[in-house]
């Protein structure tokens, strides 16, 4: 009895229930977990990570009442310290800098050629495919093969070539990627393999912009008599430029974190050809809160967690600016649609 | 008229097509030379690839030649040499009557072992425990390996698939103000490239006793569903007609119902493409696990790692062929992927949003 009358009850308040709430229950009931996720990965972190950057963590030990020594979790408020240390110890201290500082650089000219070569190849590229010459899908998909098999099986293939077949083939020849390798035909290899890995990672994007474009645009300037080339730079690249904005955005904002690859060809034993990213990386595997081991052959001061954060907030206060200003001015003074 | 003109081959090679072209092809081939490459030498024996049969190669390796059976049926005497331990060769006592090109991947399949303290270090959990998490200790094998990716990828493209759509929907269905301020917050989030916050996710995460979990990465990467496929989603239920609903809803259908049963099969198609990109990706990714589950390495992880150091459970590890007979291991599922799936991968998304 008593169950049917329940029953009875809850049939009668869900009729009552206006659509409207019933609808406004749904979503707060869907929406609250993965919200709370979303603000906890993304903006708790990065708050935290801001805090962290003023921190330092210290264990202490301490007698219990049982008589046994146990460690505690003692967090000071450091004030800059953390960024004093990587200003001095990191960029500015001779010896200790030489790698740090190398690796910024290294990482810009990483961003140079792969954007300047791969940016311009992969739009020389994508206008072929779009414009559907001899082959034109086939290398739209062979184009798109290294973005799915993966950079491990490419770079460490390519890493056995330019050892091991070199060595084989030339009789007391050291391969280009050993860890002793000279640092500059080593950078050079790294550089090659960015860039014919990355020959066509914009192309799927390009394409499929482009085949967006109005076709009567393109008809009447061919009736005007356009060339191929000609047809590239005033209707293709202008049409497109939104998308190549993106790309070339998104290169900038890894200017100081790209890893190019190293992890995969050296795991942490990378010597001193090395990117800022890299070096970042590989902290972090290894850094925890107290101390640190440094990571072996790697001629860099070591780093905990509050100083690993520390530098990332520097990457961002210099990475943003660059970014938003670059695209603002590129927003500005780049070719418009007409 | 137009159109059909357009999608037509152009047939009109010019000198400046020509020279793409050119290049497009030097392209290719370059990109497929390290895989045949690889190919070719995982079917190699390691006295052919590193040369030490006098009276044959006079001890120079043959790094570039196709492979030879002959080294494979006198393996035997190079497996029971010295300088590999008694141990080492019994396991691989198969080889004595195997004749077989194929002995690489069966010495990766069977052999592939490593030390779990080759992947995990100990750490402190808990915020207020003083528990310590030691080092893992004993062995590790190919098969947890592949296990761990499988878990790892699968888990995560579902994950990483469902979630967007999910969040899309009830976005663009659900129009109330906390719908735009997230659509703004995720925009915001993207746009703002933060760095360094890796150590403060570990810390969280170990925390809150979800470090080295799969539970865990689950959650972290559900955390993971502002992104560009959340506005590619949230575009396309913009588009859909609210009617279905609506009639649904009037015959008395629940909101969940109309979720599951009605609007998300719409995007089912888009949901399995940005699943199997996704799985891709993860199949690939080695940081990631390397970072957040040093105990659960992945087949990549692996991989990477038994590159570097020389292999102190299984010597018959440390030789190129040997360990590029691993590497493939790794390309053969994406290579199939690639070869089955190409037309949905490279199809059906754009930055722009969908194209049916």
């Amino acid at each position: 009895m008593e169950n049917v009358s329940t029953i009875k009850k809850n049939t009668l308040t869900k009729k009552t229930l206006k659509r409207s709430t019933k609808r406004l229950i749904f979503y707060v009931s869907m929406v609250t977990v993965p919200m709370f996720l979303f603000v906890l990965f993304y903006f708790y972190v990065n708050f935290d990570a801001l805090a962290m950057a003023f921190k330092k963590f210290k264990l202490v030990n301490y007698i219990a009442s049982d008589g046994s020594i146990r460690y505690k979790e003692e967090q000071l408020f450091v004030g800059f310290e953390n960024f004093k240390y990587i200003i001095d110890e990191c960029i500015i201290h001779i010896d200790n800098g030489r790698v740090f500082r190398q690796s910024i650089v290294y990482g810009f000219y990483m961003y140079l050629f792969t954007t300047v070569i791969n940016t311009s190849m992969g739009l020389l590229l994508s206008y072929y495919i779009y414009k559907k010459y001899l082959f034109a899908s086939f290398f739209r998909l062979i184009l798109f093969l290294p973005s799915i098999i993966s950079s491990v099986v490419l770079a460490l293939l390519f890493k056995y070539i330019v050892n091991d077949v070199y060595e084989g083939l030339v009789d007391g020849a050291i391969g280009f990627m050993r860890p002793d390798t000279p640092e500059d035909p080593k950078f050079a290899m790294l550089l090659f393999y960015n860039v014919w890995t990355g020959f066509g990672g914009g192309v799927l994007v390009y394409t499929s912009t482009m085949s967006g474009i109005n076709d009567s645009v393109v008809e009447s300037a061919q009736l005007d008599g356009v060339s191929a080339i000609g047809e590239f730079f005033h209707i293709t690249m202008p049409m497109i430029f939104p998308t190549f904005t993106t790309f070339l955005i998104t290169g900038l904002a890894g200017i100081l974190t790209n890893g190019g690859h190293l992890y995969t060809f050296y795991e942490q034993s990378a010597g001193d050809v090395v990117t800022l990213g890299y070096i970042i990386y590989v902290q972090t595997l290894y850094a925890n809160m107290y101390e640190s081991t440094p990571p072996p052959s790697m001629n860099v001061p070591k780093m905990t967690f509050p100083q690993l954060t520390a530098l990332g907030l520097m990457i961002t206060a210099i990475t943003l600016p660059l970014v938003l200003g670059t695209k603002k001015l590129l927003e500005k003074f780049g070719p418009t649609a007409g | 008229m137009v159109k059909t003109v357009m999608k037509k081959r152009n047939k009109n090679l010019t000198a400046f097509a020509i020279i793409l072209m050119t290049i497009a092809f030097l392209y290719t081939i370059t990109l497929f030379i390290p895989l045949i490459w690889g190919f070719i030498t995982s079917l190699k024996n390691v006295t052919q690839f590193n040369g030490g049969w006098l009276e044959v190669d006079g001890g120079k390796g043959d790094v570039l030649g196709f492979p030879n059976m002959r080294y494979w049926t006198e393996y035997k005497y190079w497996v029971t040499a010295p300088q590999h331990s008694p141990n080492t060769w019994k396991k691989y006592d198969f080889i004595k009557n195997y004749n077989n090109i194929f002995g690489n991947y069966y010495v990766v399949f069977k052999g592939f072992t490593m030390d779990k303290k080759d992947f995990s270090q100990g750490f402190k959990a808990g915020i207020f425990t003083k528990v310590t998490v030691p080092q893992k200790t004993g062995q590790i094998g190919f098969i947890d390996f592949v296990l761990n990716s499988v878990i790892y990828s699968v888990g995560n493209a579902v994950i990483g698939g469902f979630m967007p759509c999910f969040m899309g929907y009830l976005c663009s269905k659900y129009r109330y103000k906390f719908s735009s301020l997230i659509y703004s917050l995720v925009i915001i989030v993207m746009v703002t490239p933060v760095y360094g916050t890796v150590p403060v996710v570990i810390n969280l995460l170990r925390n809150i006793w979800f470090y080295d979990s799969f539970i865990g990465n689950f959650i972290h990467n559900a955390a993971g569903w502002g992104g560009m496929y959340f506005l590619i989603f949230y575009a396309f239920f913009t588009s859909l007609s609210d009617s279905y609903n609506e009639a649904a809803e009037v015959d008395g259908a629940s909101q969940l119902m109309v979720m599951f049963k009605i609007c998300l099969p719409l995007a089912i198609k888009m949901m399995m493409t940005i699943a199997l990109i996704k799985f891709t990706g993860f199949f690939n990714d080695y940081s990631t696990p390397m970072l957040y589950l040093p105990s659960w390495p992945t087949l990549s992880l692996a991989i990477i790692r038994m590159q570097q150091k020389p292999n102190m459970l299984n010597s018959m590890l440390d030789n190129v062929p040997t360990k590029i007979a691993a590497i493939m291991y790794l390309a053969i599922p994406l290579l199939t992927i690639f070869v089955v799936f190409n037309k949905q991968l490279m199809g059906n998304i754009s930055m722009g949003g969908i194209k049916e």
